[in-house]
């Protein structure tokens, strides 16, 4: 049985929003499942669903075998959730947030203490005890809000944009932490905007408009993108110019640009020379053209701009 | 494993520490739910329950005599009016009352020290002019009083001395004439009759119970100290908005804590914090406005406790039902403090209101506490008295705590 | 300059339009407060419940009794008991079953006495639970014993000569004592700058609360033009709720309008302004919404307290009659009456007018002293 599942599940909103719609998902346990997508794909009501904070309009979806409806208060046992939002009260100190926590799920004493201290370490936040939730920076701040949601070792950690506004820095960390629970069997389920961390998930699901319209291994999903993704150099000046003129080429899938250069997918490396003739005719100099593998991304964008058309 | 119910405790006393965490790290809010009632107590009870007093009063004397300064002394050595001055004529008292600088004034006209029969001469019919001293006849009496209405409440008192002095001196005056009658003539039945007629028909004795002086502030404090109390409930209707304002909600309802035990967690500090309250204002009413606590401390506590769980539960349930903090507070605000003084008895007395309009007053919890707390302080009774009241109280806190957690879902909508 | 001031107002009047129950409140919670005060206070005080014991039982005293039945001051029960000796028992309901406001007992020989003029006692026993229906009781039962006992023992006097041996007394402004009259222009006043200072209030505090007072101070505003933009939603609502209120004290409450309404229209605009400089003054010195609310609470009472808003100015003690000078809404209490039942202008009322100037002048200074401060310390 997986440790998540659900079967057309629907959730609507008021006026008529259908937020989710009709998602099948299995998520097995000890897996660290991502969820990427655009703004208002259904990423953050799929996890209120799956945390049974919110009703489903139809379907089902059971967590640890609990079902979200029905036992509700199970599943909130079994699970660790981390809202979009900081989530926790900026006017008590790191201890006191999680003694909140501790408070909630009865952890008392020596245990609660040495859990505290665990966690703590865990985020990297020991010496951060006394300091008041609203004065943490950003990445600490999601790194307390990850060890509250850890303080009942739930078997679930369901994140939702848990990296959102944070450095780098404090985002490696953050995903070393999610990578030694993951080794540690926890399963794991993330929603995020940022296509790197999603190539560290074991499986990806890109949902668009309610629906998950792929869901694989990232270098599956990488291999689903047809064609060839091109490097297209261009003089800086001439990159609007450039971008404009590919995009009206026969035969380009997607054309995107990343700096100085110009990533296009293609249907194949015979369009070279219909390339070359275009950017000649505007008058631009091709500085440099080559192949590079296909990035998480561009298979997305390829997916959902194939979808749309 | 624990059980069910054990767990609702411990949840319940998690939210409550959380919660006085919280009102502990604000220590504006702290002073003032923990002091602000004390606090309004004393100076709404000092403003409020001034007795009516020194009322200004302008002098017209048209007579200038020596009855009419004696009057004139007479007003201005009572407690209720203040003689500020004299005008010259009714112009001048006109503009005085119209700027405010007198709210009564009393016109003098000729002929007050002329109703009183010159001691010498005809004795016997002085004594017929004494006696009829209440037949003025068409003239009327030679006094009057024009008093400035737009505050009824010491307008009423004001005329209620103006009419008992003048009445007062008028019989002394006139008792003081027949006493300078010889002795040989007291017994004669004319004068008898004229004595009798200065008194009262009937000998009225009034006996005032629970309050002997009729001070207001003595049933203010009582009604004040109930009402200061819905504070901490207006603070509780902000509590599940602001939680939701910060997005710590979110957090909240994902874990397995009860809603029953979110709620009443959130009301227990405020509960506390009110108990503090009512002894403080308890040795307020007492030390500072000495008033008699003639009923059981103890029961006092007990019960205004209860009124404060009420009040909380209606606080809370606005704070569910009402989507932000702002709202929550007005809504609160608007339905605990400005009604609270009016429907609980300040302006209006509704223990004198006939009985089925009472119980429509009294389901409106701040009434309730208003009976219980005066019954107490100034009655002494018990529960056998207010029981009802009591029953009221536990009727809408049940209810409005059963509502909150209907209404309160674990689930984002 | 015009244009970021208003697009700052306006941005607080979205906020409002985005919260409705707020909108509501503050749109309409003057009026209905203050219909629901001169309802609670302009109802006559009725029907005092009164139990009367006979033990005379004679011609005269049952029609004493009558008396008191056609008063509409007094519900009249008539005990077929004596009183008890321990009066607690008819005050809290436990013997007769009501709590009773008044006993009155009537001894026995009682209309053979009066009849003789002999001066017969009643004894009249008042809970004083309330003074206020006590003392409205004892001066009511004071006023019928006297006439029917006059009327009794006196048969040659007339009601009209025993009235005649009284002083004429003339109400002046609010004829019938009516207490509505009082209560609800007090009201007006009052809810006229509780409602301007908490918008005002609520909106500064929001931003400092949500964070996005600094969003402000990043703006290429000046400090004058953030606080006059927040004050617009303040003024015009506190404003417009000044006139739904005059209409309902006026054509409700029968209040009447015997000055220059033009004149009592300017002078609450420029009252609001005034008052304006507290919201601002609460706000920066709270640091959320919650702590502006419990400040706006402590200043209402204690402005109630001051204003002669319940009890008039000159029974305080000496020292609270000085203090209540510097507050606004006493003099605009006067202004607001003088105009309104007194029908006098700006001849009578000016010390108040400057009153107000110069408080104002004092309040909005500091407002803005403070602001300006806070925006360096933010900033």
């Amino acid at each position: 049985m997986s440790m998540i599942h659900t079967e057309a599940l629907v959730r609507r909103f008021r006026g008529g929003v259908i937020a989710v719609d009709g998602l099948d998902l299995d998520v097995e346990e000890g897996e660290l499942f991502g969820i990427v997508g655009p703004d208002g794909a259904g990423k953050t009501t799929t996890l209120r669903l799956l945390a049974a904070i919110m009703k489903p309009t139809g379907g089902i979806a059971t967590v640890a075998g609990y079902d979200t409806v029905r036992e509700a208060e199970a599943v909130k046992r079994e699970i660790g959730y981390m809202p979009q939002q900081f989530g926790l009260y900026p006017d008590l100190s790191v201890e006191e947030n999680l003694n909140f926590v501790c408070d909630i799920f009865g952890l008392e004493g020596e245990e609660r203490r040495r859990r505290i201290d665990e966690l703590l370490g865990f985020a990297g936040l020991s010496e951060f005890r006394k300091r008041r939730g609203g004065h943490l920076s950003g990445g600490m701040q999601k790194k307390l809000v990850l060890a509250s949601a850890l303080i009942h070792k739930p078997r679930v950690l369901l994140l939702d944009e848990p990296t959102t506004g944070v450095d780098p820095v404090a985002r490696r960390q953050f995903w070393e932490m999610l990578s030694e629970l993951h080794s540690g069997g926890t399963t794991i389920v993330v929603c995020t905007p940022y296509m790197d961390e999603a190539e560290r998930c074991n499986r990806v699901g890109l949902m668009y408009e309610g629906r998950m319209i792929v869901c694989d291994t990232p270098a599956a999903l990488k291999r689903m993108l047809p064609g060839v993704v091109l490097a297209v150099s261009v003089p800086p000046r001439a990159m609007i110019d450039a971008e404009q003129a590919l995009r009206r080429l026969p035969g380009v899938l997607d054309v995107q640009a990343y700096g100085d250069r110009i990533h296009l997918i293609a249907s194949g490396p015979e369009i070279r020379p219909e390339l070359e003739a275009v950017l000649a005719a505007e008058g631009i100099k091709l500085l440099d053209l080559r192949p590079v593998p296909p990035r998480m991304e561009e298979a997305f964008i390829y997916m959902i701009r194939s979808r749309g058309s | 494993m624990r059980t069910h119910a054990s767990n609702i405790i411990r949840h319940t006393f998690a939210i409550a520490r959380k919660e006085i965490w919280h009102i502990i790290r604000d220590p504006i809010s702290l002073f003032l739910v923990g002091f602000g009632p004390v606090i309004m107590l004393i100076i709404i009870s000092y403003a409020f329950a001034v007795e009516v007093r020194d009322v200004p009063t302008l002098v017209l004397d048209l007579d200038r005599t020596e009855a009419s300064r004696e009057l004139i002394e007479r007003l201005d050595a009572t407690e209720v009016l203040d003689v500020i001055g004299t005008a010259d004529d009714m112009s001048g008292v006109e503009r005085a009352m119209d700027a405010r600088m007198a709210r009564v004034a009393v016109v003098i006209d000729r002929g007050l020290e002329a109703m009183f029969p010159a001691p010498s001469g005809d004795l016997l019919g002085m004594v017929a002019q004494l006696a009829a001293l209440a037949q003025v006849g068409d003239r009327g009496l030679p006094v009057s009083y024009i008093v400035d209405g737009t505050e009824p409440i010491s307008a009423e008192t004001a005329i209620e001395t103006a009419i008992k002095e003048t009445n007062a001196f008028l019989v002394e005056r006139a008792r003081a004439l027949l006493d300078m009658l010889p002795s040989s003539m007291q017994n004669l039945p004319e004068v008898q009759r004229a004595r009798e007629q200065l008194e009262t028909p009937i000998a009225l004795e009034v006996i005032t119970h629970y309050n002997p002086e009729e001070k207001t502030l003595w049933d203010l404090v009582p009604a004040m100290i109930a009402i200061v109390l819905t504070m901490p409930a207006m603070s509780v209707a902000t509590v599940i908005a602001k939680e939701r304002d910060q997005g710590t909600l979110e957090f909240l309802v994902a874990t397995p804590a009860a809603r029953l035990a979110i709620l009443t967690g959130k009301m227990l500090p405020y509960v506390l914090i009110g108990v503090f309250n009512v002894l403080l204002m308890y040795l307020a009413a007492v030390g500072v406005f000495g008033l008699p606590f003639r009923g059981n401390l103890l029961l006092y506590v007990a019960l205004m406790a209860l009124y404060e769980f009420a009040c909380l539960a209606i606080g809370l349930f606005f704070s569910i039902v009402i989507p932000n903090q702002e709202a929550a507070l007005w809504v609160s605000l608007m339905f605990f403090l400005f009604p609270g003084f009016f429907l609980s008895g300040m302006f209006f007395p509704i223990v004198a209101m006939p009985l089925e309009m009472r119980m429509e007053a009294m389901s409106f919890p701040v009434s309730g506490g208003v009976f219980i707390s005066r019954s107490l302080f100034l009655q002494g009774v018990g529960l056998d008295v207010v029981w009802w009241a009591v029953g009221i109280l536990i009727y809408v806190g049940a209810i409005m705590l059963a509502l909150s957690v209907l209404f309160f879902k674990k689930r984002i909508a | 300059m015009l244009n970021r001031i208003l697009n700052i107002a306006w941005k607080d009047f979205l906020h409002l339009w985005h919260n409705k129950i707020l909108l509501v409140i503050v749109l309409l919670g003057g009026a209905t407060e203050l219909t629901l005060v001169g309802m609670a206070t302009g109802a006559p005080i009725d029907d005092v419940r009164t139990v009367i014991y006979d033990a005379d039982g004679s011609q005269i005293s049952r029609e004493m009794i009558a008396r008191f039945e056609a008063d509409e001051t007094f519900a009249v029960t008539v005990a077929d008991e004596p009183l008890p000796d321990d009066l607690n028992e008819i005050f809290t309901g436990a013997l007769f079953g009501d709590d009773y406001i008044v006993a009155i007992d009537i001894p026995e020989g009682f209309g053979e006495e009066l009849r003789a003029g002999r001066r017969p006692e009643v004894t009249i026993h008042l809970n004083a639970i309330s003074a206020l229906a006590a003392t409205t009781a004892r001066r009511k039962a004071e006023e019928i014993l006297f006439y029917y006992g006059a009327e009794v023992a006196w048969p040659d006097v007339s009601r009209d000569e025993l009235e005649a041996f009284e002083p004429q007394i003339t109400v002046r402004y609010n004829e019938e004592l009516d207490r509505a009259q009082y209560t609800t222009p007090s009201e007006a006043g009052f809810m006229l700058y509780v409602i301007a200072i908490g918008v005002a209030a609520f909106m500064l505090a929001r931003e400092r609360e949500f964070g996005s007072f600094e969003q402000l101070l990043v703006m290429p505003h000046h400090p004058m033009e953030i606080l006059i933009g927040k004050a617009i939603p303040a003024v015009v609502l506190g404003y417009a709720n000044f006139l739904l209120m005059l209409g309902v004290i006026h054509f409700i409450f029968g209040v009447p309008i015997r000055g220059s309404l033009p004149l009592l229209l300017v002078l609450a605009l420029f009252y609001v302004l005034v008052e304006l400089g507290v919201g601002f003054l609460l706000a920066l010195v709270s640091r959320t919404q919650h702590q502006a609310v419990l400040l706006v609470m402590l200043v209402a009472f204690v402005d109630v307290a001051f204003s002669g808003y319940a009890a008039p100015v000159e029974s305080m003690p000496p020292a609270m009659q000085t203090i209540s000078l510097a507050f606004p809404i006493r003099h605009f209490l006067i202004i607001l009456r003088g105009v309104l039942q007194k029908g006098v202008g700006l001849e009578i009322l000016w010390p108040h007018v400057l009153a107000l100037a110069a408080l104002g002048l004092l309040i909005n200074g500091a407002a803005l002293l403070l602001f300006r401060r806070s925006l360096a310390s933010e900033r």
